[in-house]
């Protein structure tokens, strides 16, 4: 504005007084004025602060009801019973591409018959992140033991409630895949313990702050 | 189309743990959580075929003192789209708990549920979602009791980016 008024007149930049005094508040307030500007351009793409977003929910159901026969687990090889790709394209390359939070959480109903075998095994449930769905691959970030003691004629629903917080270069590739795996932790030939359904496992991701 | 979030919706049957509680037995199928999860925000859109919803609960039962019986099976189950009567609408999640041997415990027993409703289903706007315990005690054997706390909670998701 102060500009245009300077370009129409005829007569030389800077001669009369109050050209040069509103010349000089405009520079002097340039600064602020591009620092207020800066700062909204940086707010309105979202690089300085975003309100919380949601992202994404994911169910994996290996099992919807009571199997028959149930299912022998062993302690020579996991079983693969939760498997879900949570997304997160909307943040990626933005601020709250570092500010992703993952809940997963599931069920798995194991059971154990009144002929008890194996004694006092212990059940390994744990979580692999960015895993190919073999027991070995990826990253652990769950692993929890269930033990049932000496108990007998048991059907027992195992709850989990795990957390995640992805770092920005995995949240970058806009899908996190979670695997859920079950394996028998026993001195015995066999643990005598069976999944025997339902198995559920689900994710929920959000991300951001207000 | 791109991930919408739908709904989500809670039924708290029981808040507080109750003194006495109610019997479980084969006599009788108890109606503990119900409901209605909205999908208007999809339907006559891409996302009307791709929706999912997570169903998760918590029931607590009682086994008291003093009680030979061998334990029996908690039956807990999930119908779509019934009446609020256990053998109408679909059933689609069925699961069993038992305590084993042992006598006075309190157990909650978790339930996570998913489904995938088609787009018939989707369609209608709501889905209606019912949780029902039984046992397969005999009434006035006293061996079961619903102690609470009982609740039903679902989320409903759409779409994928």
């Amino acid at each position: 504005m102060c500009q245009g008024a300077i370009g129409s007149s005829n007569r030389p930049l800077y001669a009369n007084p109050l050209t040069l005094q509103r010349l000089f508040l405009a520079e002097w307030d340039k600064p602020r004025r591009e620092f207020i500007h800066a700062e909204y351009v940086v707010y309105q793409k979202g690089v300085h602060r975003l309100t919380i977003q949601f992202l994404d929910v994911r169910l994996s159901e290996h099992m919807s009801r009571v199997v028959v026969p149930p299912i022998a687990i062993d302690k020579d090889k996991a079983l693969f019973i939760g498997d879900l790709g949570v997304q997160t394209l909307p943040v990626v390359g933005t601020a709250n591409q570092a500010n992703v939070r993952v809940w997963l959480s599931g069920v798995v109903n194991i059971v154990r018959p009144a002929d008890v075998m194996g004694l006092t095994p212990s059940l390994r449930l744990f979580i692999m992140r960015n895993g190919d769905g073999t027991p070995a691959s990826g990253t652990m970030i769950y692993e929890m033991f269930y033990r049932l003691g000496t108990l007998q004629f048991t059907s027992s629903p195992i709850s989990i409630t795990a957390s995640d917080f992805p770092s920005s270069s995995i949240v970058s590739q806009g899908q996190i895949r979670y695997s859920l795996f079950i394996i028998a932790f026993t001195l015995d030939e066999v643990s005598g313990l069976y999944v025997q359904g339902p198995v559920a496992f689900n994710g929920m991701a959000v991300a951001g702050s207000n | 189309m791109a991930i919408q979030i739908l709904d989500m919706r809670m039924s708290e049957h029981i808040s507080i743990a109750t003194d006495d509680g109610e019997e479980i037995n084969n006599g009788s199928v108890l109606f503990v959580g119900d409901i209605g999860i909205q999908t208007l925000a999809v339907v006559g859109t891409p996302n009307q075929s791709d929706v999912r919803v997570w169903l998760s609960g918590t029931v607590t039962v009682h086994r008291p003192g003093g009680i030979n019986s061998p334990p029996p099976n908690v039956e807990l189950f999930i119908t779509r789209n019934g009446d609020g009567t256990p053998t109408s609408g679909t059933q689609i999640y069925h699961m069993t708990f038992n305590s084993g041997t042992v006598n006075v415990t309190v157990s909650p027993i978790s339930i996570t549920a998913c489904d995938f409703p088609s787009v018939s289903i989707v369609a209608a706007g709501q889905i209606r979602y019912t949780l029902f315990i039984t046992s397969a005690s005999p009434p006035g054997t006293g061996d079961l009791f619903l102690f609470g706390p009982v609740a039903f909670n679902g989320i409903a998701c759409a779409g994928s980016n």
